[in-house]
């Protein structure tokens, strides 16, 4: 009998290519995969269900099982994360010279409930106590191209956020000084249908990262919490799950076995700077340690931060828990 | 039209965009198939199957030499090593440093492979144990050996026993019948040439000759300024002859696949570098480019795998680059 056929849509990465280069098999499965970059899958997924599983933004998954869309089940597949409070950006004119000095200040943000700008808000309030009512936003994507158009998020109370129109962008403002900085910055590829940037702000003369040594601050957070925090992970459709609940776990195995290879190529792609003494033993040792994982047991802590921080930021009216989000037949695993 | 080409090598990170068509060379349709380099080797100096191929950069050299002129090379070189940290010894031996290798019984694969070529020139010109003074017990079988291919007489002193074909290096050494062995690739059922299977490196009769290859790497780097490279390509000549433009053109493919491998390592590396498990120099040194392809770039590499091999005995004379590369290829 024929192999279901599945559509999936994800980013490339090392932890997806084996499933684009079908280097692995979902059993009974037949993958169809489409590369789509992050922001314009997930609003292509919320406003038309385009792909039977995709890569979905936890932040807007929260979002939308709280307010009752009942679409999706998540698969714990978590195919990128970042410690993005590090990467903030600020105008160096502005006399910003650590976290609590953004109180105030006017930051650009691509989505206001993208999982990234939630992680870093909750760590600038968590850590340095900047509360999200201390900030006035300034959104760059439209209603009808964002998260928050898909899913009908209004400003939680005491939360100011403004929409950039649409012939401005977050990089123009920051540069011609109309904002402080960029909580959360991402340049548009060509083609892009969700974000408007084009400047490399980063590089810009008169822009500095808020944490001098960005690579520090994310060793102290993680250090600090052993939190990795996740912004994506994968959804199935519940109308495809209902009928064919074995795809779930079938799935989750294959995207175990992919990050398995990820695992092997890793060490294949830094075998000849150790072997030509570039990196010592002890970075070889740690290079050969997965620090990936897929899985509810190894993310349950990072989960459930972002499910506390969502609610803290008043983006869900509660804290959603993990049992609400992901198929039960995944949840020990 | 395309032209059609055949084309047999390895799998590694640098091939691997070539295999899954992210990369393509300009009016060429690229037909890759992954084999084991070993045989992939004999199979081509046997019966030239792939239009182009990995090649051992020792027994192209050795062909050359002998007047074969049914390839030439491409400067693509997808593989290199520290060879001489591969080293393995028994514990029983009385090996502690590379000078006790002197009047030990040596296991190798195959006499001629470029691997060992650079391991007996690293104990000669930095330990000073010269080849005459090991014996050299060579695993491969004559009807499935680069050496029954290509064929040379060992120079006067050099002593090169057959392995019996019930046994193997692998197996010798642990029986105390071999001291110690170079190049050791234990067989894992993909070649049809390598036979032991035993894993040498983790058994617990056996310690590396070099017990910190790091330390090892930086040493050799002092006398030595380069990488030792044991594989480039080849294409047949008459292939090159017909079609001189296709060298350069797949020598291009090769060069974008280099440069997604680089891309590939920092997006493979970048979680442990974020998470601060990596010392803070390791990001730098992640973003340095170490493989390049290329004459420019390799050729101190070259020129001493042909001084090695001369001095090995291997060919009767020092091979000039100029004599194994396309033309059109030995500016880049």
């Amino acid at each position: 009998m024929a192999n279901l056929q599945l559509s999936i849509g994800m980013a490339s990465n090392p932890r997806t290519w084996p499933v684009f280069q079908d280097q692995m098999k979902a059993e009974g499965i037949d993958f169809v995969p489409s590369p789509v970059r992050a922001p314009e899958l997930f609003w292509r997924q919320l406003s038309f269900a385009d792909f039977d599983v995709s890569e979905m933004s936890m932040s807007s998954l929260m979002m939308s099982v709280a307010a009752g869309d009942d679409r999706w089940m998540a698969l714990p597949i978590f195919t990128t994360r970042r410690m993005f409070h590090a990467g903030v950006l600020v105008r160096k004119d502005r006399g910003i010279n650590k976290p609590e000095d953004l109180k105030g200040k006017k930051l650009g943000v691509p989505d206001y409930q993208q999982t990234a700008a939630l992680w870093t808000r909750g760590v600038l309030l968590h850590d340095f106590g900047v509360s999200d009512k201390d900030i006035e936003f300034f959104m760059e994507r439209t209603p009808d191209h964002s998260h928050a158009g898909a899913v009908g998020f209004k400003a939680p109370p005491g939360v100011r956020i403004n929409q950039i129109p649409s012939e401005k962008n977050i990089g123009d403002m920051v540069v011609a000084g109309e904002l402080d900085g960029a909580l959360y910055y991402i340049k548009a590829k060509p083609g892009d249908m969700t974000d408007r940037s084009t400047r490399d702000l980063a590089a810009h003369p008169d822009v500095k990262l808020l944490f001098p040594d960005p690579l520090a601050e994310g060793v102290r957070y993680y250090q600090k919490t052993g939190i990795y925090p996740i912004n994506h992970g994968m959804v199935i459709k519940r109308s495809i799950y209902e009928k064919h609940p074995w795809a779930a776990l079938n799935v989750l195995k294959a995207f175990e076995q992919a990050n398995e290879i990820a695992e092997k190529h890793r060490m294949e792609h830094v075998e000849y700077h150790v072997g030509f003494g570039l990196l010592g033993p002890g970075a070889a040792k740690a290079l050969a340690s997965p620090i990936l994982h897929h899985g509810i047991k190894a993310n349950r802590k990072t989960l459930e931060m972002a499910a506390q921080m969502s609610n803290e930021q008043g983006l869900t009216p509660r804290r959603m828990t993990l049992e609400e989000l992901f198929a039960p037949n995944v949840m020990d695993r | 039209m395309n032209l059609r080409l055949s084309l047999g090598m390895s799998t590694n990170p640098r091939t691997r965009p070539v295999f899954e068509k992210k990369v393509a060379a300009d009016g060429i349709d690229l037909v890759p198939t992954h084999v084991h380099v070993a045989e992939l080797f004999w199979r081509q100096l046997r019966s030239a199957e792939f239009d182009v191929a990995e090649m051992s950069m020792s027994t192209l050299m050795m062909a050359v030499a002998q007047g074969d002129d049914r390839f030439i090379g491409l400067p693509i070189f997808t593989t290199r090593r520290m060879f001489h940290t591969a080293m393995v010894v028994h514990k029983d031996a009385g090996i502690n440093k590379p000078e006790d290798l002197k009047g030990k019984r040596v296991g190798v694969p195959e006499y001629q492979q470029t691997s060992a070529l650079w391991t007996r020139g690293v104990l000669k010109h930095h330990f000073g144990v010269e080849d005459r003074d090991m014996e050299h017990w060579m695993d491969r079988q004559p009807a499935h050996s680069h050496r029954g291919e290509v064929g040379f007489t060992p120079p006067k002193g050099v002593i090169i026993h057959q392995v019996p074909g019930d046994t193997d290096i692998g197996e010798m050494l642990l029986q105390r019948r071999l001291d110690a062995v170079m190049s050791y690739n234990p067989a894992k059922g993909d070649s049809a040439l390598d036979r032991g299977s035993i894993d040498l490196f983790n058994h617990p009769e056996t310690k590396p000759l070099f017990g910190d290859k790091h330390a090892e790497a930086l040493r050799f780097k002092k006398i030595w300024d380069l990488y030792p490279i044991n594989h480039g390509m080849v294409i047949k000549r008459e292939i090159f002859e017909k079609y001189p433009w296709a060298a350069l053109n797949i020598y291009k493919a090769f060069e974008k696949a280099n440069e997604i491998a680089e891309a590939q390592r920092m997006e493979h590396t970048e979680y442990h570098i974020e998470a601060g498990l990596l010392p803070p120099e390791a990001k730098k040194a992640m973003a340095t480019q170490v493989l390049y392809h290329g004459i420019q770039h390799n050729r101190k590499s070259l020129e001493m795998v042909s001084q090695l091999s001369h001095e090995q005995g291997l060919t009767s004379r020092r091979v000039k680059l100029e004599e194994l590369f396309a033309p059109s290829t030995m500016e880049q």
